[in-house]
């Protein structure tokens, strides 16, 4: 009889995991930490962020930008993949530190960080797109910035010529590119580039945080992800009429100089795996050393609202 | 006794695996003497007319040649390019094998404008123009990549991860530019050509939903009975 039993029993089982597999748009039960995340998510984040996690809360009118809208997972801060789900430490990271230059704060002081974990928890279950993920996000490779990292802004200089980040941010980075008129976000709203003169911005201030930007791109909005452009050899650098028509002749000889040390692209196929990481990772801290450079006080009083040292400190 | 035991054992293990694959979905295999669906997409509406499109951005190298509006391309007889068909639902079949859908961008229009591979596909991104493209990947209007291709001979690699048309567009001021990579999770499905017509072989007996899409006329299906090795006919028409 014992068989008998044992087998009913497998047979249940099995026929049970198969049928919960089956069902997989089946909710999972809610763990602890996703309701105390609903209780400070209603109490802390609700008033901006709505309780359907919308964006629609009842101050986001008064906002700009407005509030994330949690709904389809989109997010313009992250460590991974353009077009991939953010990772927990990512969603973290924006609610200890807050969003420089928005209504976002930090709230590092304000909340444990059990409960700011269970947020993230309770935030998630916003997109379907977190519960239909395969497997948990990602975060890319974030190198150590490179101990010249100073010396490479000449470099940059030129990069953001060749890769055109003018079209959108203007020649001096000012967020007044010819491409401006028609940027919209996936929500169709209209959006402007950054004005990169300015600070603070809003993944961070320093190079790692610039870096990741041009590395995995913003999700939702028109920035795109620049590490592939990066492995571009040199036959692509060499059409500068797009870029002598917007900054005139003027620029060409110091751009073709550039271009002469580049690569071609027949020798960065052939390269090793690791040469090639490293070709596009140099490029890119050329390009975040550049718009380090970039910012420019424009009046005394800007010292008052801009980064002091410690107010926008990283995690 | 202890061999009702086991056998208990074993068809709840298989009941279990059998729901399992029902969750995985297809089931890919070797079909023999399958049958075709084949057939012609057609409209009533009348061919509109052949406009360029105004080239607000980088004229020197968008305009060099005249850029015609792709969205809805209809022949003499009211054949349909450019529609998607598929087998709806199909659960089991031939192999589905991913490949790669190469998106070319050449004086600011996206060649092919629509196509379609199975899911896992490799989507591969070019540019031959020495301008600002950024491809914009959309799935039901949410980013799934997006990816800058600001120089001549600029490439990338992105894959169709799940099934749905994916909508490509640029954000650089090109707003005339959309292409539609199409990915679904089995192997039967179509683009339409010129002449409106689509042909889908290996297709295990059966009766069948037949769907087709199209950027601007929407979706609508038919049905068809393949016979093993025989060829079954089917007109869709969208209005």
């Amino acid at each position: 009889m014992i068989e008998v039993r044992v087998g009913l029993v497998v047979a249940a089982l099995a026929a049970a995991v198969g049928v919960a597999a089956a069902q997989d748009d089946l909710p999972a039960a809610a763990p602890a930490s996703v309701e105390r995340g609903r209780a400070v998510y209603e109490e802390s984040c609700a008033p901006c962020h709505g309780f359907r996690g919308d964006g629609h809360g009842s101050a986001a009118r008064w906002l700009d930008p407005r509030p994330r809208d949690f709904t389809r997972g989109l997010y313009k801060l992250r460590s991974t993949a353009s077009g991939h789900l953010p990772t927990d430490e990512d969603l973290l990271r924006v609610i200890d530190v807050g969003v420089p230059g928005t209504s976002m704060p930090g709230w590092r002081d304000e909340l444990s960080e059990s409960d700011r974990r269970a947020v993230v928890a309770y935030v998630k279950t916003f997109a379907p797109r977190f519960t239909r993920a395969r497997k948990p996000p990602e975060p890319r490779e974030l190198p150590a910035p490179p101990e010249d990292l100073a010396s490479l802004r000449a470099e940059g200089a030129a990069l953001y010529q060749l890769m055109k980040c003018w079209d959108c941010h203007g020649r001096e980075g000012r967020g007044d590119g010819p491409a401006v008129k028609t940027t919209r976000d996936d929500w169709n709203r209209r959006i402007d580039p950054a004005d990169l003169t300015r600070r603070p911005l809003r993944w961070g201030q320093d190079a790692p945080a610039i870096y990741e930007i041009l590395d995995t791109g913003m999700n939702g909005t028109p920035m795109p992800s620049y590490y592939d452009a990066a492995l571009t050899g040199r036959e692509g650098f060499e059409d500068l009429s797009a870029i002598t028509t917007h900054y005139g002749k003027g620029v060409a000889p110091v751009l073709q100089k550039w271009v002469a040390q580049m690569p071609t692209q027949a020798r960065i196929d052939e390269m090793s795996e690791p040469d090639r990481i490293a070709l596009a990772q140099r490029r890119l801290w050329a390009l975040a050393a550049y718009v380090m450079s970039l910012r420019k006080p424009r009046c005394w009083t800007d010292w008052l609202f801009e980064d002091q040292p410690g107010r926008y400190a990283e995690p | 006794m202890r061999g009702l035991g086991r056998n208990l054992a074993i068809a709840g293990a298989f009941l279990g695996v059998a729901s399992l694959a029902l969750a995985a979905g297809y089931q890919g295999g070797t079909v023999s003497n399958g049958g075709t669906v084949s057939g012609v997409v057609k409209t009533t509406k009348k061919p509109p007319e052949k406009k360029a499109v105004q080239i607000s951005k980088d004229p020197s190298v968008c305009g060099k040649k005249p850029i015609y509006d792709e969205s809805l391309i209809i022949g003499k007889k009211g054949e349909l390019a450019n529609a998607v068909v598929w087998i709806d639902g199909i659960a089991s079949g031939k192999k589905l094998e991913p490949t790669t859908a190469v998106v070319d961008q050449i004086g600011c229009v996206y060649t092919p404008h629509v196509q379609a591979v199975a899911v896992g596909s490799a989507i591969e991104l070019r540019s031959q123009d020495a301008v600002l493209h950024n491809v914009h990947g959309f799935l039901d209007e949410d980013t799934v990549f997006n990816i800058a291709l600001p120089n001549k001979g600029s490439k990338s690699k992105q894959k169709a991860e799940d099934a749905g048309i994916i909508k490509l567009k640029c954000d650089a001021g090109h707003v005339w530019m959309s292409a539609y990579v199409a990915a679904f999770d089995h192997p039967y499905f179509a683009v339409t050509g010129a002449d409106g017509s689509f042909k889908i072989g290996d297709v295990p007996a059966g009766k069948y939903k037949v769907m087709v899409w199209h950027e601007t006329l929407g979706q609508t299906s038919g049905t068809v009975d393949v016979s093993a090795g025989g060829t079954a006919t089917l007109e869709l028409s969208l209005k």
